[in-house]
């Protein structure tokens, strides 16, 4: 059983390994930083949003 | 697990434990996403919901409660999750980095504790629409079976579930464009029955401003239960690899270094083995990450 689980840690281990090397591999496609035309974007969709809700309490 | 081929066991540690998932990997695209999020706004609790508001605000006010409500209280509390899908890490790992290792696994009981109401919810809308379908059809169920037919929403869907996420998948597919057409086909009866003008300016008796808040405070509550689902937030697990920073990190010592690893880049272990310190350190360092302090 105490065998069978460190085979099985170390073929985790031996599985991370390999992944990290592909992903440190030039061209593997890493997504793209969350940038400040993307909080731009959620600062205005939330901004908006509060607003119309706001303006919402006249209709 | 047992007796499983150990490559079987590092696909199911690959997608649903915490092995790094490869780009090639990931299990729902785009279009998986809009079907499910698609899935959750048209779920027939929402008639339910709907049906409440009505008797608040007026259509004008539910339209922009609804919609405007809860799209700012998603950018809100959802913007942990949005950065967890745009790097492909699963929000109980991202978590880790506000919450802590114990802290994350203390939410998620508390998650699954506060989710029991709500699938009692469902099962009951479940055993009602079948009862009301079972009228429909001349069939007179008795009584007992209202908590038997919710029994079986929650087996159906536990035995769904337990199939895994491409079986979720698929029946994402299925169901939600179903879902669809069943609202469409709602709208269309609606807006026959009753003329658009008077839907248009309805107004229920004793709606004001207080009336309103409350239609507000309803709709920030309905995209709750979506937070907390687990399964909002496996779609997105891409394991593109680990996160650039996306605020400045500032400059701390060696010991606090340490630290921070461990507390605010969760990835910091979800990627590399602990006794690999020096290779996350590389890898880190060579993404330009830098682990912040506290």
């Amino acid at each position: 059983m105490g065998k069978a689980r460190t085979t099985w840690k170390q073929l985790l281990e031996e599985e991370a390994e390999a992944r990290i090397s592909r992903m440190e591999a030039p061209g593997y496609p890493f997504p793209r930083r969350f940038s400040r035309g993307d909080w731009l974007v959620w600062a205005l969709v939330t901004a908006g949003s509060l607003l119309l809700l706001l303006l919402g309490a006249g209709l | 697990m047992k007796g499983r081929p150990d490559e079987d066991r590092v696909t199911q540690e690959a997608l649903l434990g915490f092995l790094p998932v490869l780009a090639g990997e990931r299990l729902y695209g785009f279009a998986d996403a809009l079907l499910l999020l698609s899935g959750y706004c048209i779920a027939t609790w929402s008639y339910t919901q709907g049906a409440y508001l009505a008797t608040l605000v007026g259509f004008r006010q539910l339209v922009v409660g609804a919609f405007f409500g809860a799209i700012f209280m998603l950018c809100l509390y959802q913007l942990p999750v949005l950065l967890s899908v745009r790097y492909g890490i699963d929000i109980w790992i991202w978590l880790r980095a506000v919450f802590g290792g114990r802290g994350v696994m203390g939410m998620t009981v508390v998650i699954l504790f506060i989710n029991y109401p709500w699938y009692a919810v469902c099962a009951q809308l479940f055993a009602s629409s079948m009862g009301r379908l079972a009228g429909l059809l001349g069939l007179d169920l008795p009584g007992a079976a209202q908590p038997l037919l919710g029994l079986s929403c929650v087996v159906l869907g536990t035995l769904l579930a337990l199939r895994g996420p491409k079986s979720m998948g698929v029946v994402n597919r299925v169901l939600v464009p179903l879902l669809l057409a069943v609202g469409v086909l709602v709208v269309l009866v609606g807006v026959r029955a009753v003329p658009f003008s008077v839907i248009w300016n309805y107004r229920p008796a004793g709606g004001n401003g207080f009336a309103y808040l409350m239609s507000v405070e309803a709709n920030f509550a309905l995209p709750c239960p979506h937070r907390t689902t687990p399964i909002f937030s496996t779609p997105w697990r891409r394991g593109s690899g680990p996160p650039n920073s996306s605020s400045p990190p500032r400059p701390c010592g060696a010991k606090q270094i340490r630290r921070g690893y461990e507390k605010s880049q969760p990835y910091g272990w979800l990627f590399f083995p602990a006794k690999r310190p020096a290779r996350r350190q590389a890898f880190l360092h060579k993404r330009s990450i830098t682990p912040r302090c506290r």
